[in-house]
């Protein structure tokens, strides 16, 4: 008797279609065709359109890709959407899409590593991750961090991984301690049956967005990774502080990155909702409680003082203009300046936050009307009961004598004083808000409406937002004023308003 | 019928089509696909087979014998007339006409395949001359005729038989009741085998000659699978297994 077992045939290509035929949450069979890769590149599953690309060699390294994409065939999500869809309904959590994606993968990496280890093609370190891991423990950046993280996930559990945190050690102990906490809580989620961790039994995660009961193990991932990302609780403290930096930069383009020298973060939320196509020109907020109360201005502040400078401007002479004013400079002025210009004064509009939050004094205020005598200045707080809520302290000149105990009440107005600076705005002046981003709608709460609204109008209409009035006042000396979001408005500008 | 099952096992698509075509009244049907996915068998047994089914094996060696008939030596010593398949399949049990199953028609010779274009011709035109008593035949109400191909594009048929068959099925998966046929453990297994591409597929009759092996006491499962299958395939396929059942130490 003699078998046929030593015949060489071509390769066989791994059969999805077999794999994928036990899945619980499959409508109808899938028609695969496995397409040939070059390495890496371009290795996937596609559920949609049947397709897997997988490298086709007969080498341990492409049996290992094979097995992989077969595990991820066999018990990942099979819409693409999902990924957003859940990320939206965790959003609170502050897990991202991408990082779900790298949740998923660390968990197909897990089951994967139960049949590789039956088969023989294990994954061994070969030296690369040690020096994976000095490398990026070297360049001590949020985004080396990030991919700290990342290759620690991917890796849980694995002797790779351990020579990856020998490497990490050997240049930032503290690093390789925090992610050798994060191996063990992965590898201890993940440390289960194959069977188990790839249940492919339909659940609902939010929404009617029906998924894979296993993911629910890349979900869990998921939160521990948020927690040690570079804006995470666990990150290293100066990770943090350089992360924190390069966030305010981004809010002070208002969130949006640019090609050059603002970037998101790979796990940052990567589509914020901060569309401000949907906000009118002339955008009013509903006094209820997806709005801001009614602006009551208080007109027992009389605005009795001239502002100097402002409308008793001087004009300046100058060797060009319409109209000559000092013809007696042609023999005096050896520059015979004789024609007068008016001297420019900056205007703008200010609008200040005087809630308690900000803890503001009355000689707060004067400084700020010192420094910008020439705006409208409109101060807001809420104090209830019909009582005024808003005190315009300066207007174009004409400044209010003394000032008073006002405001240290609620915000309640935010919106509403907001939309009130945009009207009396003229065009190509500044508008700036001074205010520390803690806006309340009309019944004291906090929304992602209210919030959101309050964000969307400062980055359409371009406003300038500053926390604090000592950072303001300093701006309006330098003459140059600086974008600062705060608070829940600069987390909803950056798309990480937890809500 | 989208969710139509048999003995609880849904019925691929290409499977229910070729059932509401039958059932709808079309008496010629082509059906084409890989081997060994199950064409012809349910060719001969599925829907109204009350007439009888008669196969036809075309090669290129064949002759008008094996359709029409033709003369054969009898006992007394002389010479007697045999029908062939499509004039058995034309008279059926002598009540209702038959069915005529035409395998590999692509493979037949002319002479061969001008014959067969008369046998398949609508009712009202076909005609055969029984050549020692002049009697004519006509196809008997209910004769219908399906044929098989392993061809991947039934244009590349002849237009004449193409215009005789205006149904072309693409069968790509097997049929519940040839699945049953095997144990239970392998039929999800063959179901998706025998629905790949390529070498990553493999036939039923090898999944039941597998079966055959694996009860030898000469054999353990992995030496039949790589038998039947080849080793390379044999190791795909115990590798999807293991991975589409989630158990890594599973085996055939």
């Amino acid at each position: 008797m003699t078998d046929n077992n030593n015949i060489p045939n071509e390769p066989v290509a791994p059969l999805p279609n077999v794999v994928t035929s036990f899945r619980d949450d499959l409508p109808a069979p899938i028609q695969w065709q496995v397409v040939d890769t070059h390495g890496d590149l371009g290795v996937g599953v596609d559920f949609a359109s049947g397709v897997m690309a997988v490298p086709l060699r007969g080498d341990s390294y492409a049996q290992r890709v094979q097995l992989q994409q077969l595990v991820r065939a066999r018990v990942s999500p099979l819409n693409k959407e999902f990924y957003d869809v859940v990320a939206k309904n965790y959003s609170s959590n502050g897990i991202s899409s991408n990082v779900l994606r790298v949740a998923e993968t660390a968990r197909v990496n897990a089951i994967t590593e139960q049949f590789a280890k039956v088969r023989g093609i294990d994954n061994e370190p070969d030296g690369s991750e040690k020096t994976r891991g000095k490398r990026l423990a070297t360049a001590n950046s949020p985004q080396a961090w990030d991919a700290a993280v990342e290759y620690t996930i991917l890796n849980a559990g694995t002797k790779g991984f351990d020579s990856f945190a020998a490497g990490i050690r050997s240049v930032n102990p503290d690093w390789s301690k925090t992610l050798r906490n994060l191996n063990k809580r992965v590898a201890g989620m993940l440390n289960r049956p194959a069977a188990q961790l790839g249940d492919t039994r339909p659940i609902d995660f939010g929404e009617g967005n029906m998924g894979p009961n296993g993911f629910r193990n890349s979900l869990n991932i998921a939160n521990e990774v948020v927690r040690y990302l570079s804006d995470g609780y666990e990150a290293p403290e100066d990770i943090k502080d350089i992360k924190r930096g390069e966030e305010d930069e981004l809010a002070k383009n208002y969130g949006k990155p640019d090609d050059e020298t603002l970037q998101r973060g790979q796990y940052d939320p990567q589509a914020s909702d901060l569309d401000t196509d949907d906000v009118p020109d002339h955008f009013e907020f509903p006094h209820d409680e997806n709005g801001y109360g009614p602006l009551r201005i208080d007109d027992s502040l009389p605005l009795s003082v001239e502002v100097d400078g402002y409308m008793r401007r001087k004009k300046r002479a100058a060797q060009i203009g319409r109209s000559i004013g000092n013809p007696s400079r042609m023999l005096t002025d050896p520059s015979r300046r004789v024609f007068r210009r008016k001297v420019k004064v900056r205007g703008g509009v200010v609008i200040v936050d005087i809630s308690g939050s900000m803890s503001l004094t009355e000689q707060d205020l004067n400084d700020i009307i010192d420094v910008c005598p020439a705006s409208i200045i409109l101060a807001y707080s809420d104090v209830g009961d019909d009582e005024p809520n808003a005190w315009i302290l300066a207007n174009r000149g004409w400044r209010v004598k003394e000032i008073g105990n006002i405001g240290g009440g609620g915000n309640g107005v935010d919106g509403t004083a907001l939309t009130w600076g945009i009207r009396h705005r003229k065009f190509g002046e500044e508008m700036v808000w001074i205010s520390d981003g803690q806006v309340h709608s009309n019944t004291g709460g906090q929304s992602a409406v209210t919030v959101g609204m309050c964000a969307k109008l400062i980055k359409k209409h371009r406003i300038i937002m500053i926390p604090s009035v000592a950072e303001a006042v300093a701006m309006f000396k330098r003459g140059k004023l600086i974008n600062k979001p705060a608070g829940p408005i600069r987390e909803f500008l950056l798309g990480k308003y937890r809500y | 019928m989208a969710n139509a099952t048999f003995n609880n096992i849904p019925v691929p698509q290409c499977w229910q089509d070729f059932e509401d075509v039958l059932e709808a009244g079309i008496k010629r049907v082509l059906l084409i696909g890989a081997p060994g996915i199950g064409k012809t068998y349910n060719a001969l047994h599925w829907g109204d087979t009350v007439g009888g089914s008669f196969r036809l094996i075309c090669t290129e060696d064949m002759t008008n014998f094996h359709v029409g008939g033709g003369h054969m030596p009898n006992p007394a010593g002389g010479f007697e007339f045999k029908p062939g398949a499509a004039l058995r399949a034309w008279l059926g049990n002598g009540v209702v006409g038959g069915r005529l199953v035409v395998d590999e028609i692509d493979k037949a010779g002319s002479d061969v395949f001008a014959d067969l274009l008369a046998f398949l011709d609508s009712p009202e035109s076909a005609s055969y001359m029984h050549p020692d008593t002049g009697e004519i035949y006509r196809p008997r109400e209910g004769f219908s005729a399906i044929m098989t191909s392993n061809i991947e594009d039934p244009n590349e048929l002849p237009q004449a038989l193409k215009d005789r068959f205006p149904v072309c099925i693409k069968i790509d998966a097997a049929h519940p009741a040839a699945l049953l046929k095997l144990p239970e453990n392998l039929q999800q297994l063959a179901a998706a085998v025998v629905a790949g591409q390529g070498n990553a597929r493999a036939s039923l009759r090898a999944f039941d000659a597998f079966e055959t092996l694996r009860k030898s006491p000469n054999f353990t499962p992995m030496r039949a699978a790589n038998m039947v299958f080849g080793k390379d395939l044999a190791a795909a396929i115990v590798g999807a297994l293991q991975v589409g059942t989630l158990t890594p130490e599973v085996t055939l």
